[in-house]
């Protein structure tokens, strides 16, 4: 289907075809519900929360908010479950089934129950893709996730503007969303974001796409309206940094900083990380997790949990004999060394996809591109 | 599994109750468990595979599987050492008892591509194990291949696992046999050689053409593959398991990523040929520094 021009009132109808088949989560402001306010001053990031309008979705850089990943890879998942009699005589042996009513486990919410994510970026469609590559693409596939990637209806939105942190294009991505939704819309001309924006260009890119865009209409789009939105996407393409720095590309930016294990700047780099992990709970692409043994307080149900993790946590090498990684600039280094390499050797490009959440969100002013950067000024990469 | 709303079958986390039917010990601290999995989940593995093994309450880990593949009652066979949370109350389960599998999984050793050549298996302290499936399935087909020779080292004489059968499968399988113990505590009684497995090489009868693999702790299996490398076994000829930390066991997790390879499914066997010269990033490069380290012009074309 060739793309089709939408007006603002259109969009509208098209997320309220989305709202119809089930909730539609974007990037909102504002917080948990119950969660203190902020210090006046604080920045926190844009969540995905479930939306009633479209126009209440911030359309702002990828960095100010957390990743779309966890509509997908949900930071906490059941995996199984048991459960047994305890009587006062002591516990008898675990059998295989749900836990009792009151032991209260988590369950998980439906994964095959239909959703949409609106607002997504090209960094984190881009993410999405390396996460298939883990959790797909293997011997194995997570059912929980591939039910939620079935379910899944993904509108994604080219960016109209770039961000301070944005470095797509240094990765092998663009600012355009690629394949793997359902949906793509370039806002033309307006205000930053394009919330001010009066017409938008709709590229269906599946049938679940095409169907939707049927039932709202708008018009074929003339050959004006597509080169404006290639005018929007070449002012955002010139904003955006072409390499990670200097001369590092996406082809050669894994074997440099490979040469660079032995630099002293790593020491500096572990002497400033916090080893908080912020990286890695903010980052699109991490797949990182443990699997956690839970028991109810009454001891009558057990479960086992998957939750992210990060290996920038001291524990994540862990064995029983010794800690692979217990030295923080060896943690770091394979951290680096993993977002610079292809996913799973799947997926082209690097794992990192550029969104700049990484460098916004770390406490001690770090990410991935000033960890290049302090490799570099020590004498330069190779 | 109705009743478990939420879940998507089939769930590769769902571990199998099995039940418990032997539980011998080996040393002090490590008991061998014969495990017998439902009779509908017919556990088929190949050697050098491993299963998550787990208790509800307490965890689950990788642990390889040293049992014969073509076992008659399908019986699966772990051999535990209590180190850790879990390990210790495994070391203290008895007949009847249940433990929890999934598996198997992980690449085996490719005893087919093995065929017509002679074997010769260095294995150190608790590395006997996942090499028992090798000795039993070929000296079963034992006329597949040429010559078997096994060397295994232990800490001391009280340390030895399979202490029995050490001596049989030389007799049954037409193999030799050499053991060697690092030390004789004073209340030991040892007639054999003390040193190193490595020592061993100095008497061992194989000789470069032979398929060398090596598995134990890994700063034994740097020496092993460094020995082997040093007398002209080519890299393309050993042939190493690997330990790491695991939570799913299927490539998912990323706990046991050395680089952009991943142990458990990736491994936990591994040619040498591929692992030589990637760089990975740990405290102790014990491994990488076997054939002059992992840093060199070599290992950054190799990411």
């Amino acid at each position: 289907m060739p793309p089709r021009l939408l007006a603002t009132d259109e969009v509208e109808a098209l997320f309220q075809a989305l709202r119809r088949r089930g909730p539609v989560f974007g990037p909102a402001a504002g917080l948990d519900s119950g969660a203190r306010p902020p210090p006046a001053g604080r920045l926190t990031p844009l969540r995905y929360a479930p939306l009633e309008r479209a126009c209440d979705a911030v359309l702002a850089p990828a960095a100010f908010g957390y990743p779309a990943k966890r509509l997908w890879f949900r930071p906490s998942v059941t995996l199984a479950a048991a459960r047994r009699a305890v009587p006062a005589s002591g516990p008898g042996p675990w059998e295989p089934g749900p836990p009792p009513a009151g032991a209260a486990p988590p369950l998980n919410p439906d994964p095959a129950r239909p959703f949409a994510v609106w607002g997504v970026r090209g960094c984190d469609l881009a993410a999405l893709e390396r996460l298939d590559a883990v959790l797909m693409t293997g011997p194995v596939t997570d059912p929980e996730y591939a039910a939620r990637r079935r379910a899944g209806t993904v509108v994604a939105f080219t960016c109209t503007q770039a961000g301070p942190a944005c470095f797509c294009t240094a990765t092998g991505g663009s600012p355009v969303p690629a394949g793997g939704c359902d949906l793509v819309v370039t806002p033309l001309a307006g205000g930053p974001g394009g919330n001010g924006a009066r017409e938008y260009l709709v590229e269906p890119r599946s049938a679940r796409g095409e169907a939707l865009v049927e039932e709202v209409g708008g018009r074929p789009a003339g050959r004006a309206a597509v080169a404006a939105a290639a005018a929007v996407i070449g002012s955002v393409r010139a904003a955006l940094p072409r390499s990670l720095n200097g001369r590092l590309r996406p082809e050669n930016a894994a074997q440099k900083a490979a040469r660079r294990l032995d630099s002293p700047a790593w020491d500096e780099l572990a002497g400033r990380c916090l080893g908080c992990a912020a990286c890695s709970l903010t980052c699109p692409t991490c797949p990182c997790f443990d699997v956690v043994e839970r028991v109810s307080a009454t001891a009558d149900a057990g479960w086992r949990e998957r939750r992210w993790t990060s290996c920038l946590v001291p524990d994540f090498g862990r064995l029983a004999s010794h800690n692979a990684r217990a030295r923080r600039e060896n943690r770091l280094k394979h951290w680096l060394l993993h977002k610079l390499a292809p996913a799973e050797k799947v997926t082209g490009g690097l794992t990192c996809v550029g969104c700049g959440r990484c460098s916004t969100w770390c406490p001690a002013g770090l990410g991935l591109r000033a960890a290049l950067e302090s490799l570099e000024g020590e004498g330069g990469l190779p | 599994m109705t009743g478990c709303s939420g879940w998507v079958t089939p769930n590769p986390y769902q571990p199998v109750a099995c039940r418990v039917v032997a539980a011998v010990p080996e040393t002090s601290d490590t008991v061998t468990l014969t495990i017998a999995p439902p009779p509908a989940t017919a556990w088929r593995f190949q050697p050098g595979q491993f299963n998550m093994v787990s208790l509800y309450g307490v965890g689950e880990a990788p642990i390889s599987i040293a049992s014969d593949p073509a076992d008659p009652e399908g019986l699966v066979q772990h051999t535990v050492r209590a180190v850790g949370r879990l390990t210790r109350p495994l070391t203290t389960l008895r007949p009847g008892d249940t433990v929890w599998l999934r598996g198997p999984y992980g690449r085996p050793w490719p005893l087919d591509a093995w065929r017509s050549r002679d074997l010769l298996l260095v294995t150190g302290g608790l590395g006997l194990a996942p090499v028992r499936p090798v000795v039993l399935a070929a000296g079963r087909a034992r006329h597949l291949f040429g010559r078997i020779e096994l060397l295994y080292g232990a800490r001391t004489p009280g340390d030895l696992l399979y202490r029995d059968a050490l001596q049989e499968w030389a007799r049954v399988f037409d193999m030799t046999v050499r053991v060697t113990v690092d030390a004789v505590p004073p209340d030991q009684v040892w007639a054999g050689p003390v040193g190193v497995v490595t020592r061993l090489y100095e008497a061992m009868t194989s000789r470069p053409g032979a398929v060398a693999l090596a598995c134990g702790p890994e700063l034994m299996m740097r020496f092993a593959l460094q020995g082997l490398l040093d007398r002209g076994f080519p890299a393309s000829d050993l042939y190493v398991s690997l330990e790491r930390r695991m939570e799913c066991g299927f490539g998912h997790c990323g706990r046991c990523a050395l680089g952009p390879v991943k142990v458990c499914r990736d491994g936990p066997v591994f040619c040498w040929d591929e692992l030589a010269g990637r760089v990975w990033v740990e405290d102790q490069p014990v491994l990488q520094a076997v054939g002059g380290g992992p840093r060199g012009p070599a290992a950054a074309r190799r990411t």
